[in-house]
């Protein structure tokens, strides 16, 4: 854990204790509103499920952006675009509002260290401009992408290679160069890239709001949740302090096996000269 | 009589989860509103956790005689051997830690008017009371099938030992032989269970005893996300053809009269047709949980008539009944369901006792069904308030696009899998 982790952890500790139960400014009627969303996506929007995106920071007018575009269809969904439909815009900002009170907290992956090289070098020439900070920084046009789950991010990224998830005119732009010069497994090594990011490589953005970083030696030092073990009753009780620690289900795949999705490379929706150049 | 002391409390709690005024809530004070919960599945744990975060100076007691809970919800994926049991296993050391008081002892009685709840060692009073007890089964719905036969032809429709069970019979039965399993009319707990684990089931008989199928004995016409399900059927399991690992018999061939434990048969429909099974699952007919329709909670239904605003009780103040056993509408009795509930329960219980009104409650439930490997289906609802009973918002929520490509299944395979991490995380999982 770096410095400016443990102080940011502090931090949070610190209003965590101000504010044990109830965050500042929250309605009844939120809570109640917001209620439905985190059954999926977790605790204050914290996910742990690697198809579920984390949403806990998310600027709040891209979050309302977000749902619209889920609601109205312009992106592909599972189970998103169906629910969105039952909230009103106004339900969308007070959850944007709700969100945005937490830090975006990530966990640490298994990525693959080649496409991780490499998909950096695609970031830089290609998706710096907008998200910034190696994708650190969140922004009403762009969604925070460093530190955010591997699987969410390939399905994602699949999606708009796909034509299936609407982008802005300047994204789509970058993105056709993308495949056209670089081919669809460059899509793989950005999600890499992205999933693998756990600090930022500058000083963070002053006005985004502080993120959380999961030390995954020693997961009880943070205030935030932690996986629970699959078989507690084999756990011993912790002596003190609010966490077992423990490794994330993730990092033992034996427990819990997921496989990646391929982003494939004969389906492109934009037509690709080449396939599988390298950087 | 007598009213429990907090020294006979730590006395009760015993070893492992020990209760111990430091491990007690640092607000609770003598006067401090006195919550006790019925039941420790995902209702009552889900309101003793939204409770203590609306109002830390809540006195809060969950009766759970059970030291772990086993989750239905992905039990079927246990059936074909995709996880194991303790996978689905969780434990309720963390309540005290949340500054919930766990007793691992049963509720016996309910005195609604002098606002107590009877335990073995004593008396509990209470404030609010919040009932979450599940299901029980009517066991005399089925002429030769009781509890006693269920140790031989399982339900596995709750408890561990019951999955367990049917898991072993599976394992052990021979290439060739029949799974029945037999569907009780509405309504149940999980209204597309039953097809969900025919889907796993046959995903196991596929992979290791191909000759061998499912056959649905159903006492209904049609069920949740039926196309969906028979789509899925055809596409891996050759569904309406020769050689069809799952076969699904409607009530006037299916409805369920009769069990012959001895002769492994079951005599269902207009004929009273004998099917004779290797294994025979019989998901008996249902009614809410005892401790509920002992104390006038249940009206002639069997379920437990609620305000749906608040979810307290039709028949008793300050009384709320949540999950399987109320009567929520047009609400599945599902677990996502009584997470939902339980929250606007909590909501309504804290409002209550400031005297304010709940603000307009909010619904919602997502259910997903697994039907093999990288496949599933979902449906999804947002739910409001319409006059006094709970509907869906119009135009929003269905199901999995029937059009839906393998690749959309396999991503709602993999979306069930985050969902049940982050589901059971914000339930029992260690922070807030």
């Amino acid at each position: 854990m770096t410095v400016p982790s443990i102080l940011l952890t502090l931090i949070f500790t610190c209003i965590h204790c101000l504010f044990p139960p109830v965050w500042a400014g929250q309605t009844a009627d939120t809570q109640m509103l917001v209620n439905g969303c985190l059954g999926c996506h977790g605790p204050r929007g914290i996910s742990l499920g690697p198809a579920i995106p984390t949403i806990s920071g998310m600027d709040e007018e891209l979050f309302v952006k977000t749902m619209e575009n889920y609601q109205k269809d312009k992106w592909y969904s599972t189970v998103m675009g169906r629910l969105a439909k039952g909230y009103t815009r106004a339900d969308f900002q007070a959850m944007a509002n709700y969100f945005s009170q937490f830090p975006f907290t990530r966990y640490p992956q298994a990525t693959d260290p080649e496409k991780v090289l490499a998909g950096r070098l695609l970031h830089r020439e290609h998706c710096e401009e907008c998200h910034k900070n190696d994708g650190f920084s969140s922004q009403k046009q762009t969604g925070r992408l460093a530190g955010q789950w591997l699987l969410y991010l390939q399905y994602t990224l699949l999606d708009y290679q796909q034509g299936r998830r609407e982008a802005p005119e300047k994204m789509r732009d970058r993105f056709k160069m993308l495949l056209e010069k670089q081919g669809p497994g460059s899509l793989e090594q950005l999600s890499h890239f992205y999933a693998s990011q756990l600090d930022p490589p500058s000083e963070p953005d002053p006005s985004a709001r502080p993120d959380l970083v999961i030390d995954s030696q020693n997961p009880a030092s943070s205030q935030l949740p932690v996986p629970f073990p699959f078989s507690q009753r084999n756990v011993p009780p912790p002596s003190n302090g609010d966490f077992q620690p423990t490794t994330h289900p993730l990092l033992q795949p034996s427990l819990h096996p997921f496989e990646p999705p391929v982003i494939p490379s004969q389906q492109n929706a934009l037509p690709l000269p080449n396939g599988d150049s390298q950087p | 009589m007598f009213t429990i002391t907090r020294r006979q409390f730590i006395k009760l709690a015993g070893s492992g989860a020990a209760l111990s005024l430091v491990g007690m809530p640092w607000t609770v004070q003598a006067n401090s509103p006195k919550i006790v919960i019925i039941g420790g599945g995902i209702g009552g744990v889900t309101t003793a956790r939204e409770l203590i975060q609306l109002h830390p100076q809540l006195d809060i007691t969950l009766l759970e005689p059970h030291p772990v809970y086993h989750t239905c919800f992905m039990s079927n994926e246990v059936l074909s051997g995709e996880r194991p049991l303790e996978s689905i296993q969780f434990g309720y050391e963390f309540l005290q830690k949340r500054g919930i008081r766990w007793l691992p002892v049963p509720a016996l009685a309910i005195d609604p008017v002098t606002k107590k709840v009877k335990i073995p060692e004593g008396e509990l009073s209470y404030d609010r009371l919040v009932v979450s007890p599940g299901i029980q089964f009517r066991w005399d719905q089925i002429e030769g099938y009781g509890k006693a036969v269920s140790e031989h032809l399982p339900h596995a429709w709750s408890a561990p030992s019951q999955v367990a069970l049917l898991r072993q019979q599976l394992e052990a039965m021979p290439n060739g032989g029949t799974v029945i399993i037999t569907v009780p009319p509405h309504p149940y707990r999980c209204p597309p269970a039953p097809y969900e684990r025919a889907s796993q089931i046959a995903y196991y008989l596929k992979q290791y005893k191909p000759r061998s199928k499912v056959l649905i004995l159903d006492a209904k016409d049609g069920f949740p996300k039926q196309q969906l399900f028979m789509q899925g059927w055809e596409e891996l399991y050759g569904f309406k053809t020769e050689h069809s690992l799952i076969e699904w018999l409607p009530s006037q061939e299916g409805k369920v009269l009769r069990v012959d434990a001895q002769k492994m048969a079951v005599y269902a429909g207009e004929l009273e047709e004998e099917y004779k099974g290797s294994v025979i699952n019989v998901i008996p007919p249902q009614m809410a949980g005892q401790i509920a329709i002992d104390n006038d909670l249940s009206d002639d239904t069997g379920w437990c008539p609620v305000n749906k605003k608040t979810f307290e009780s039709s028949r008793h103040p300050d009384v709320y009944v949540i999950g399987d056993a109320c009567d929520a509408s047009q609400m599945p009795k599902s677990a996502y369901s009584a997470h939902s509930q339980a929250k606007v329960c909590a909501l309504a219980i804290v409002a209550s006792l400031k005297g304010e009104e709940i603000s307009t409650p909010a619904y919602l439930n997502t259910c997903y069904s697994v039907l093999g490997k990288e496949y599933a289906i979902s449906l999804s609802t947002v739910y409001r308030l319409v006059g006094d009973s709970i509907a869906p918002v119009e135009g929003s929520g269905g199901l999995t696009p029937e059009q839906a490509s393998a690749e959309d299944k396999k991503r709602e395979y993999l979306y069930a899998h985050s969902w049940f991490l982050n589901f059971t995380q914000g339930i029992f999982g260690g922070e807030l």
